[in-house]
């Protein structure tokens, strides 16, 4: 009786494991064959004022092979831009990048970039944003209750006692509708572990795609401080602040906040692409940016 | 189109379906006579409903005498009014029974009840019948209605050894089963979630375990299952495509008996018996051990426990012959829990049904019932962190649920020979709450915003139907009908007219068509067609309409070599509207709208099915095949194209084959075929330039895939073999049965899914991109062992 339970057991334990784990194998049938389908793929800016911008083309290439940017690169295309009834060329550098051939972008202005290779065509347009207006302040707010973001930014990041929030904040009162981005680098000197000063470096890159109540708010940095305490760190304490503000047309966001989908889970391919604003004979993104440039030493 | 003019276009068909009604009980009947009564199971006294009760000539020797016919309905009552008075030889029929018959007499205006009990007997009949080839069939019974005995699950190859009522039901033509993995009802292209799945007439909201594994059901607490593919009746609503009703077992009153069973995966135990003379309780549970097996196979300590179970319940109440209370109940749970010192995960989820009716026979020609029902299903995860320096404990809290209330009442009135008419009025209370999250650290908690923004989200739905089953000659019968529908959010009204035929072209050969439309106010959105727990059911609103659906049928049903064989041959269209997904681009942040996350679309689904069944002898069994396309249309997906979804097959197949060896052996098999699934895979692949980062195409390459349309490739062809040997003997005194099964006989690699991957080349020394291939199920014998007491 003990050795027919000891085998019941087995053979339970057996095709338990069967039932439970299927297994995943190579497929090595050689008659599957992937559909392939070449296509032209185009990426980049233009830039208020600035001819280096460049933009990428290559072509995709059979999704079980190697990529190597010398089989993706498109180095023989015609890549032209036409705004106010002019063609703009563009001209191959390397690899796969073009650049404007002897005209810069200029803000305000639209161009639809044309892209043709080996019978394929390409279409995107892109307008250059007109430079930032209004003013930009940089303040800080105190008065902010409780240090949790619900997003949970801090879950695992702080477990003192309850605690205010102080924000460095950059204030753009634009009337334009448009979309910011706001790269910035902190740079603050602290009393190392070991003794002597160790600089710190935070950078991080503020997305908002409209205006809140008419103003465009990015917060820099954010400290969670005691109230109580006497020796109270503050988002002030810096040596420099280098702040990036990028103008971007509208519907770069949504490209930029997609492009790394690629929806892969357990269940299978759910074909998730970036948000691609060219299209034709293949796909991609060209948008138009400005950007500017503020350096900060002191937040009164 | 607007409430107003939805209303005025409907208005003269309602209002001819509206005057039949009326006009039907106005037909003289006072010279003649009401056969009545109720149809029960000799042994345990459950109603047989279906039963089929036929009037022959007194002397009658063949079917051609036959008189008159119905059918009993779902409480076992039957009504045959305007018979002339005289003597009739009576015969009641149902599968699984031996034919019951004698002679009676009918007197004019007088009492005619005459309650039948049926003496069960397994081995004669068919496995399952499609109604309407019933050569006696004496009205028009539901189209496309298939009912499934339950006592012949057991016959057939189970998974893992355990019998299920969902799987078995997707062996039949025009449903399909979208994986392995999936016991979801994919009926004539529509998904699981337009199914409308009822337990005791109480709607059942997911009715799988483990993610679709396995269904809710427990087939030993199911006396009856019946299937509607197409075009329903007006009695039923709030889906799109098909229906699913089930009835639970109600007890025996003939002493304490029980059943039970053990298989590789869960055990089961079923208990009824009478309360008193009047009064019966049936009692059952399912536990589904995968956490007692992994508890063997795998350190415990590193993966949480998983396990389900299921809890059927049922009471009823003789008042007198004319009065019945029934209360019955399902709940079931499937439960994740992991528990170390410091971490704890409490997730799990499932539904839970109640109702309460009352069945009351008004007159030999009038039947109502009355219920109260409450239906919900919730899915909650709480998760918790403690710190083990601070004591602090960070803990985490999400639930979505739906919560029913429903009261229904129905009349059914039987005002002369050639009308059944019923009518019933429905309100629903649906109180949803898609996803609320509560977030608590040490003493501070935080409550998130409902993800739909409809907090405390609660909606009425009142539903009145009308339907007459109307014979209008001995060729032509018709059930006409339609649902009117009023729900509370977004103040929507509407009207579902439905209408079926069938005409007899011979006794064993007819013709059939139906035709409806039927909206769905709740939705449920699935993530990648594949159901999972945390799918969520909320209501229409103002910005999600409710989804429409238009469908008819046309078939042409016969039998031959006097029943032995049964065929049928039935083309379907549906086209669908305001049916929703999840956009490309949707965040599943908890602080973004569900509403927002939501695209709108149609689709369109056609098919025809053959299917020839051999009902009676030792081998029995049935072939089906399904040529079928279903397609999707949604703006913002695919860039506007149609595409067809996972579940869409071209060609689907299945055969079933039961073999009685012998006396104590029986022998089962299916086999089933269907085009691979649609499916979507890499067409190409390319890196994404991050101008800020230039030096990363040099450092560092990431590629991405580019797909092809979706579901545009298809995947290899799924086939699969499984057979089945029982055995019963008996063994202290009590029936045992016996089953060996062997799933996926000749052990087909069926494709689950398939993804890219790297793995590294010995040859070239790098890594290389390959194919691969999730299989769940290999060949996989198994045993299982059932008992009655």
């Amino acid at each position: 009786m003990e050795r027919m339970s000891c085998l019941w057991l087995g053979v339970m334990l057996f095709l338990g494991t069967l039932v439970l784990w299927g297994c995943e194998e190579s497929v090595t049938d050689t008659s599957i064959v992937l559909p392939y389908e070449r296509e032209l793929v185009v990426q980049g800016f233009l830039t208020a004022g600035d001819s280096r911008d460049s933009i990428w083309v290559t072509q995709t290439l059979p999704p079980l092979e190697r990529w190597t940017i010398e089989r993706a690169a498109v180095t023989d295309a015609r890549v032209v831009a036409l705004s106010k009834d002019q063609e703009l060329p563009l001209k191959h550098v390397a690899n796969g990048f073009y650049v404007p051939d002897g005209w810069t972008p200029e803000a305000g202005e639209s161009y639809e970039l044309r892209v043709e290779s080996d019978g394929l065509e390409v279409r995107g347009v892109a307008r250059v944003p007109v430079s930032l207006g209004g003013e930009r302040t940089y303040g800080v707010d105190t008065a902010v209750a409780g240090c949790y973001n619900p997003a949970l930014d801090y879950w695992n990041e702080y477990r003192g006692d309850p605690i205010d929030e102080e924000q460095l904040v950059l204030l753009i009162d634009d009337g334009a509708d448009i979309e910011y981005s706001v790269g910035f680098e902190i740079v603050r000197t602290v009393e190392g572990s070991r003794g002597g000063p160790q600089v710190q470096r935070y950078t991080d890159e503020v997305w908002r795609k409209r205006r809140v109540d008419g103003l465009f708010r990015a917060i820099l940095r954010t400290e969670c401080i005691n109230p109580s305490s006497t020796d109270r760190s503050t988002v002030r304490d810096f040596d420099s602040l280098f702040v990036r503000i990028v103008e971007h047309e509208p519907g770069y966001s949504d490209y930029y906040r997609s492009r790394w989908a690629d929806g892969d889970d357990f269940f299978g391919p759910s074909g998730e692409e970036p948000e691609w604003n060219v299209r034709g004979d293949g796909f991609g993104w060209f948008f138009g940016r400005a950007i500017l440039r503020d350096t900060i030493t002191s937040v009164p | 189109m607007t409430a107003t003019a939805m209303m005025f276009s409907y208005r003269a068909w309602l209002l001819a379906a509206v005057l039949l009604a009326v006009s039907a009980p106005l037909l003289p009947a006072q010279q003649r006579g009401t056969l009545s009564g109720v149809v029960t199971d000799s042994v345990s006294g459950d109603v047989v409903p279906g039963a089929t009760v036929v009037l022959y000539e007194e002397n009658a020797t063949d079917s051609s005498r036959m008189i008159r016919g119905a059918a009993a309905n779902v409480y076992g009552f039957f009504s045959m009014p305007g018979v002339e008075p005289g003597r009739y030889l009576m015969v009641v029929s149902s599968i699984g029974y031996a034919r019951w018959g004698s002679v009676i007499t009918i007197v004019a205006g007088g009492e005619n009840r005459h309650d039948v009990a049926l003496v069960e007997e397994i081995d004669e009949g068919s496995v399952v019948v499609v109604t309407a080839d019933r050569t006696t069939e004496p009205a028009t019974r539901d189209i496309g209605r298939v009912e499934l005995p339950v006592e012949y699950l057991p016959r057939l190859p189970m998974l893992g050894g355990e019998s299920d009522i969902l799987r078995t039901l997707q062996l039949l033509p025009g449903v399909q089963q979208v994986n392995e993995i999936s016991s979801g009802l994919y009926v004539r292209g529509g998904s699981p979630d337009q199914n409308l799945t009822l337990l005791d007439e109480v709607v059942v909201y997911n009715p799988s375990h483990l993610a679709g594994f396995l269904s809710t059901f427990n087939s030993d607490a199911v006396r009856s299952i019946d299937l509607i593919k197409g075009a329903f009746p007006a009695r039923y609503g709030g889906r799109l495509s098909s229906v699913l009703d089930l009835t639970m077992r109600e007890g025996t009153k003939e002493g304490f008996h029980g059943a039970g069973g053990v298989s590789l995966i869960s055990s089961r135990l079923t208990v009824e018996g009478p309360i008193s003379d009047r009064s019966t309780f049936m009692l059952s549970g399912r536990r589904f051990y995968l956490d007692l097996l992994q508890n063997l196979l795998i350190d415990a300590e590193d993966a949480p426990d998983y396990y389900f179970y299921d809890l059927n319940g049922k009471v009823n109440y003789e008042i007198d012959s004319e009065n019945k209370l029934y209360l019955s109940g399902y709940h079931g749970r499937d439960v994740v829990l992991y528990d170390d010192n410091n971490e704890e995960v409490d997730v799990n989820w499932g539904n839970t049904t109640g109702n309460l009716r009352w069945a009351h026979i008004l007159s030999p020609q009038a039947f109502a019932g009355l219920s109260l029902s409450w239906s919900s299903y919730e899915f909650n995860a709480g998760l918790s962190d403690r710190d083990e320096q601070s004591r602090e404990t960070q803990s985490f809290r999400a639930n979505s649920a739906i919560r029913d209330i429903r009261m229904k009442g129905r009349v059914q009135l039987f005002p002369s020979e050639d009308h059944i008419v019923e009518t019933g009025l429905e309100v629903t209370r649906h109180a949803s709450s898609v996803r609320a999250f509560e977030v608590e650290f040490g003493d501070s908690t935080f409550t998130l915003p409902d993800s739909l923004g409809l907090q405390n989200a609660t909606s009425l739905e009142s539903s009145f139907y009308l339907q007459d089953e109307w014979r209008t000659t001995d060729r032509l019968s018709l059930n006409l009908g339609g649902r009117l529908t009023w729900f509370e959010q977004g103040s929507y009204f509407y009207a579902e007219p439905r209408a079926s035929a069938v005409y007899r072209l011979k006794p064993d050969l007819s013709l059939s068509g139906s035709f409806s439309e039927a909206r769905q106010p709740i939705h449920l959105v699935v993530r990648n067609g594949v159901s999972l727990p945390t799918d969520t059911w909320f209501p229409a609103t103002e910005k999600i309409r409710p989804g429409f659906s238009r469908q008819g049928s046309l078939g042409v049903n016969g039998s031959v070599d006097e029943g032995t064989w049964a065929w049928s041959v039935e083309g379907y269209y549906k086209s669908l509207d305001n049916i929703y997904e999840f956009s490309d681009t949707a965040s599943f942040s908890p602080l973004v709208q569900v509403e927002e996350q939501l695209v709108r679309g149609s689709g369109e689904a056609w098919g025809i099915e053959l299917f020839l069944q051999k009902k009676i002898g030792d081998i029995t069994g049935w072939v089906g095949y399904t040529l079928a396309e279903t397609r999707r249309t949604f703006e913002e997906l695919n860039d506007g194209r149609t595409f067809h979804p996972r579940y869409d097959r071209r060609h689907d197949a299945k055969i079933v084959l039961m073999y009685q060896l012998g006396e104590s052996w029986d022998f089962g098999m299916t086999w089933v075929y269907g085009t691979g699934q649609a499916y979507t895979v890499p067409s190409g692949q390319y890196v994404t330039f991050d101008p800020e980062y230039p030096q990363n195409l040099v450092q560092y390459v990431w590629t991405q895939d580019r797909y092809t349309e979706r579901n545009a490739f298809r995947l290899p062809a799924y086939h699969r073999l499984d057979v089945n040997f029982s055995h019963t003997f008996e063994w202290f005194e009590l029936p045992w049965r016996l089953s060996l099964n062997v799933y996926n006989l000749y052990n087909r690699r069926n494709v689950f899914s398939w993804y890219l991957s790297e793995e590294y080349d010995p040859q070239t020394q790098e890594q290389r991109r390959v194919i691969k291939q999730l299989t769940l199920f290999p060949v996989i014998p198994t045993v299982g062992l059932s008992f009655e007491f």
